[in-house]
């Protein structure tokens, strides 16, 4: 899947500068603030274009409504080696995903990761609802997938 | 630095199934005995079995973290060669693995202890199921074992078991189609509590085990038998008590253990007639291969040359499928008791002779709908189109995780380096551990089998690399080390988990196990720990110990 233009996408990212990203939640309209650690504003306006190609908005949130961009941007400040790769990854990005390019799998797995265990994630889009208290766990109540 | 103080009847070492076990079964038969943590107890209260995945992050940057049960190898390092990685997980603080251990609670069976005598691959295992069998019993009625009643003879029945619990859409689904290839799935065996049982909760189908047990609803040492043990007033745990080294008088008997304070990091002597070490396989083993004395150059009880080799762990794949019955379908609350509620048993021990010795079983753990999408990372493409294959499989994931045993070997081994000290001037462990042909050979099967059921199953089958294993060590399930049998000469412990050599000193662990069969091995290791102090507390009425 191609973006826009390699330009418009790959935006100046000399300088690592922390910014406190505000994002109007699609849901409940609060504003959630993340100052970043690792990611310059530019930076971050990219990776959430970027993650947005992964998994978009669609009668359920994207990532970027889910703080992916952040989710990522946490994750690297915790794993140096990680942040090397990634940052090297997005500088030398063509714009364009692909299964077969490095940087878009680690891009893909690391929106894969914060989308799914973020509360829109898992609770809109996939439907959710474990981790709470059950009298019984019934378990299958199909006859048709009985042996 | 020698003082005169106290003895003790009995030191255990270690607070996790063996020394939990241990420490009870020693107390309430009259016994006194002082336990060595290195660690703390967990507190249930600070458990985050209910912290929602989303708010994990939140929670961190206020400060607020989990319970930290596993412990850092910076703390602890231990060596491995150079391309020879080994995982090994360690919990050092009250009930240890068991606040977070998986809860399969299988019973060997003969073709497991009487695998090698048959095979001649190594030494027997000195017992027999007719032996630990009473020991079973008595484990599945104290901690509650919730499953199959079902009876085979790799995998035997008890007729103690509490309900199973019922399996999901996508386990009754495997067990049709492993059905229809001659392969049986049967009810799990897990020690979870499906009904309230001995005064501890039921479970509440959360299906965050994983995370610690708020309300202690599966067995874990520290709530089933330290604090009883604790009530008969016979037993005083002391934490953070790092052991370093049994020590010897100079008939070459046990008559204590030196320890480093966790937090002050000063040095202790204790003195003790027994002293039971408990503290997970490979601990257990440096502590006494860092019992170096005249009697002993080697390691306490180690003239044999056996103490540290024949290290066997478990080889171990994932393989993952959605169902075609399932893919599309509404999202079910899958979480039940947390694992998988269904077992594949060996079998290959029927029908045709294979090609290499022992066996393999499986587990699926992590089938049905899950707190988190990783599969989805196999899944090609980007976009709506991607984000819609991923909700249609979320519901109709299984999971396949075959164990196999790994034989034992001389070379596989457990040693401490003189070189390389901890941080209270104590050698470190390394590691050496690697795989071999026979296992490569099971291998083979375990991928053809998992693959079959998939097949039969009409699963799409997410992309695997055929013959991958995981990293020795992350089974966790390490075994071997200091091995029963009958011949001194070849083994460290008699089937008591005694050791030959210094009979007042008994290893309970999974380092006593002759070999280490596919299964999990703490209902083994629970059963082992129970007989061996039942025949201790025997030895010490009577005067022999």
């Amino acid at each position: 899947m191609a973006v826009s233009t390699r330009r418009e996408l790959l935006l100046s990212i000399a300088a690592a500068v922390p910014v406190a990203a505000q994002h109007e939640h699609p849901d409940t309209s609060v504003a959630v603030a993340y100052t970043t650690r690792v990611f310059s504003a530019d930076e971050l306006k990219t990776v959430a274009r970027l993650v947005d190609l992964i998994i978009p908005r669609t009668d359920t949130p994207g990532a970027s409504d889910a703080h992916v961009p952040e989710f990522i941007d946490r994750k690297l400040s915790l794993d140096a080696a990680l942040k090397d790769r990634f940052l090297a990854g997005l500088r030398s990005f063509d714009g364009v995903l692909k299964d077969s390019d490095p940087f878009s799998m680690l891009l893909k797995g690391l929106t894969v990761d914060g989308y799914y265990t973020s509360k829109e994630g898992l609770t809109q889009e996939l439907g959710w609802h474990g981790n709470t208290f059950l009298a019984e766990f019934e378990g299958c109540t199909h006859p048709e997938h009985q042996s | 630095m020698m003082q005169t103080q106290e003895v003790h009847d009995v030191i255990v070492i270690g607070s996790g199934a063996s020394g939990g076990m241990a420490a009870w079964n020693l107390t309430r038969q009259g016994v006194d005995v002082l336990m060595l943590d290195a660690g703390t107890r967990f507190s249930r209260s600070k458990f985050w079995t209910h912290v929602k995945p989303w708010e994990w992050n939140a929670r961190v940057d206020k400060g607020d973290f989990p319970p930290q049960f596993y412990l850092d190898t910076k703390e602890q390092p231990f060596d491995t060669p150079a391309g020879q990685p080994f995982d090994l997980v360690r919990v050092w603080g009250r009930g240890g693995k068991t606040n977070v251990w998986g809860r399969v609670a299988l019973r060997y069976s003969d073709v497991d202890f009487a695998g090698p005598a048959k095979d001649g691959w190594e030494i027997p295992w000195p017992i027999r199921y007719s032996d630990i069998k009473p020991y079973y019993d008595r484990v599945d009625q104290f901690i509650g074992v919730c499953g199959g009643t079902d009876d085979q003879d790799s995998l035997p029945g008890s007729p103690y078991m509490l309900p199973a619990a019922s399996p999901r859409c996508g386990e009754r689904l495997m067990q049709k189609a492993a059905k229809s290839i001659g392969v049986s799935i049967v009810a799990g065996r897990r020690a979870v509590l499906t009904q309230a049982h001995n005064g501890q909760a039921k479970c509440h189908f959360c299906g965050s085990c994983g995370r610690g047990c708020d309300v202690g609803a599966f067995f874990n040492s520290s709530d089933y038998l330290i604090e009883p043990a604790l009530e008969t007033g016979k037993l005083r745990v002391m934490d953070n008590a790092v052991v370093a080294r049994v020590l010897v008088n100079d008939e070459g008997k046990a008559n204590g253990v030196q320890y480093f304070d966790r937090v002050t990091k000063e040095e202790h002597t204790l003195r003790a007639r027994v002293v039971i070490v408990a503290a997970s396989c490979i601990d257990s083993t440096r502590i006494l291969l860092n019992s170096k004395s005249h009697a002993y150059p080697n390691g306490i009880g180690n003239s044999s040359d056996v103490i540290g080799r024949y290290l066997s762990e478990q080889i171990r794949f994932h393989m993952y499928g959605f169902l075609p019955e399932l893919i599309g379908g509404p999202t079910q609350n899958d979480d039940g008791i947390g694992g998988e509620h269904v077992y594949m048993p060996r079998f290959n021990h029927r029908g045709a002779k294979r090609d290499y010795l022992r066996g393999f079983g499986s587990q699926f753990w992590g089938s049905g709908a899950q707190a988190d999408a990783g599969f989805a990372k196999a899944l090609p493409g980007f976009g709506v189109d991607f984000k819609t294959a991923v909700k249609k499989r979320y519901p109709a994931l299984v999971a396949l995780h075959p164990y196999g045993e790994v034989l034992p070997r001389a070379d596989n081994r457990v040693l401490v380096d003189e070189k390389h000290l901890d941080r209270y001037g104590v050698p470190v462990s390394r590691i050496e551990y690697k795989i071999g042909e026979n296992e490569r050979k099971m291998a083979v099967e375990m991928y053809d089998t998992a693959e079959q059921i998939l097949r039969a199953a009409k699963a799409e089958i997410v992309p695997f690399q055929r013959g991958h294993l995981d990293v020795a060590g992350s089974a966790i399930h390490e075994h071997g080390t200091c091995r029963m049998g009958a011949d001194p000469k070849r083994s460290a412990l008699n089937g008591f988990c005694q050791m030959h050599e210094v009979p007042n000193v008994f290893v309970v662990d999974g380092a006593a196990f002759t070999t280490a069969s596919e299964k999990n091995p703490t209902l083994t290791i629970l059963a082992l720990a129970w007989r061996a102090t039942d025949y201790l507390a025997q030895e010490m009425k009577s005067g022999r110990a």
